[in-house]
């Protein structure tokens, strides 16, 4: 199987060009047909779903565990074999989203995370991630984000500002308090510019990158990039797919046995990371080789 | 698409019927179907629209199998979700007859 996945490895300039920026895209995974095609299908999937995760309606995480379309996307050759060009062979996803953007809905604000609250946003100030040791590869977290519809500029693209994954410009410790006003730094109902570290230092001042996607096409990127999203002034809902891939000595919900957003509280019993290549030699988090379904997940040699 | 059916109005009454049955998607009148083109506009989600169905299929003695995934682009409008039920019928029928 590994052939099959080394014709996905990045080249050399598309790494120096990620360890430069902290993101890479976009990249062709479904044809546009074909993306949209899969998000139907996922759909269905969800609404029949016989074994969800969590009751939530709210919050749409780790879908991947209970929808077998989902499932297979996350390992994905055309995804793992760039992950294994960053993160070495071996890596797991720990978590998905869904981000729909409805039209008229406002961009999301810049952020720069890479513990990740295990709220996401809120007064939770627990990190979802514990990094237990230095990686000897580039990096042991990235994010792939797959458009499964058109997420052009006009329908709330995402956007990041290069290089700024070397150095901190917020501190993500710190609790999130304020609703938002500011609609521009608007970070899911909170205003994440209060976790800047300089209050004069102006995001909107830096030059940043507009990564305008067809369906079925994904970036990469480093969570500490920093990043957010275009309003959505199109007629059309954007879908994004977020899955999140680390590397085994990552541990994952230590100490935390719930999430809690919006006014939702989720149990985190079914939790569970998913090995998508090679093996985790740590054992340090919960794993599921099936997904709720018995869906076998596919971890590449 | 779907205005010159003569049955349209009946369809929209079966449809207003059948969502006030269903706790998942808020209820919504005749007049409301009539004046919408599309099924957010009456709060219905994208997903509320699938479970719709679904469950509609289920009324008819139909399995989650039948329902096709080529269907949900055609959730979003109203005059879909009505050619949606017609062709559930139409399933449900023949499965009937055979």
């Amino acid at each position: 199987m590994s052939n099959s996945i080394d014709q996905h490895a990045l080249t050399p300039a598309q790494i120096e060009s990620f360890k430069e920026n902290g993101f890479l895209g976009p990249f062709t995974l479904y044809s546009p047909q074909e993306a949209i095609k899969r998000w139907n299908q996922a759909k269905v999937e969800m609404v029949l779903s016989k074994n969800k995760p969590h009751d939530s309606k709210i919050l749409n995480y780790d879908r991947h565990l209970d929808c077998n379309t989902l499932s297979e996307h996350i390992s994905r050759p055309e995804i793992v074999g760039k992950l294994r060009s960053l993160m070495g062979p071996d890596i797991m996803c720990w978590k998905t989203n869904i981000f729909p953007k409805y039209p008229g809905d406002e961009g999301t604000g810049w952020h720069q995370v890479e513990t990740f609250r295990a709220g996401q946003t809120g007064t939770e100030t627990r990190p979802a991630l514990k990094y237990t040791e230095q990686t000897a590869h580039i990096t042991s977290e990235i994010t792939v984000w797959t458009a499964f519809t058109p997420a052009r500029r006009e329908h709330g693209c995402m956007t990041f500002i290069p290089g700024t994954h070397k150095k901190w410009y917020y501190d993500e410790t710190r609790p999130l308090k304020s609703a938002i006003e500011a609609k521009r730094h608007d970070f899911f109902g909170y205003d994440y510019s209060e976790l800047k570290l300089d209050d004069r230092w102006d995001p909107d001042s830096q030059e940043s990158f507009k990564m305008e996607m067809e369906p079925g096409q994904f970036v990469m990127f480093l969570a500490k990039c920093i990043h957010g999203s275009m309003p959505n002034v199109s007629d059309q809902m954007r879908i994004g797919y977020a899955s999140r891939y680390i590397s085994p000595m990552v541990k994952v919900y230590d100490g935390v046995d719930h999430l809690a957003q919006y006014g939702e509280k989720i149990n985190l019993d079914y939790f569970g990371c998913v090995m998508v290549s090679g093996q985790d030699t740590r054992g340090l988090n919960r794993m599921h080789t099936a997904s709720l379904n018995g869906y076998a997940f596919n971890a590449w040699d | 698409m779907d205005h010159t059916r003569p049955d349209r109005d009946a369809y929209l009454s079966k449809i207003a019927d059948f969502i006030g049955s269903q706790p998942y998607v808020p209820a919504v009148g005749i007049d409301a179907l009539k004046r919408s083109s599309l099924t957010q506009e009456l709060g219905i989600t994208s997903l509320g629209a699938i479970a719709l169905v679904a469950s509609y299929i289920n009324s008819r003695g139909l399995s989650d199998s039948d329902l096709n995934p080529e269907w949900v682009p055609s959730l979003y409008e109203v005059d879909g979700l009505v050619a949606v039920f017609r062709e559930i019928d139409t399933l449900a029928n023949r499965a009937v007859a055979v």
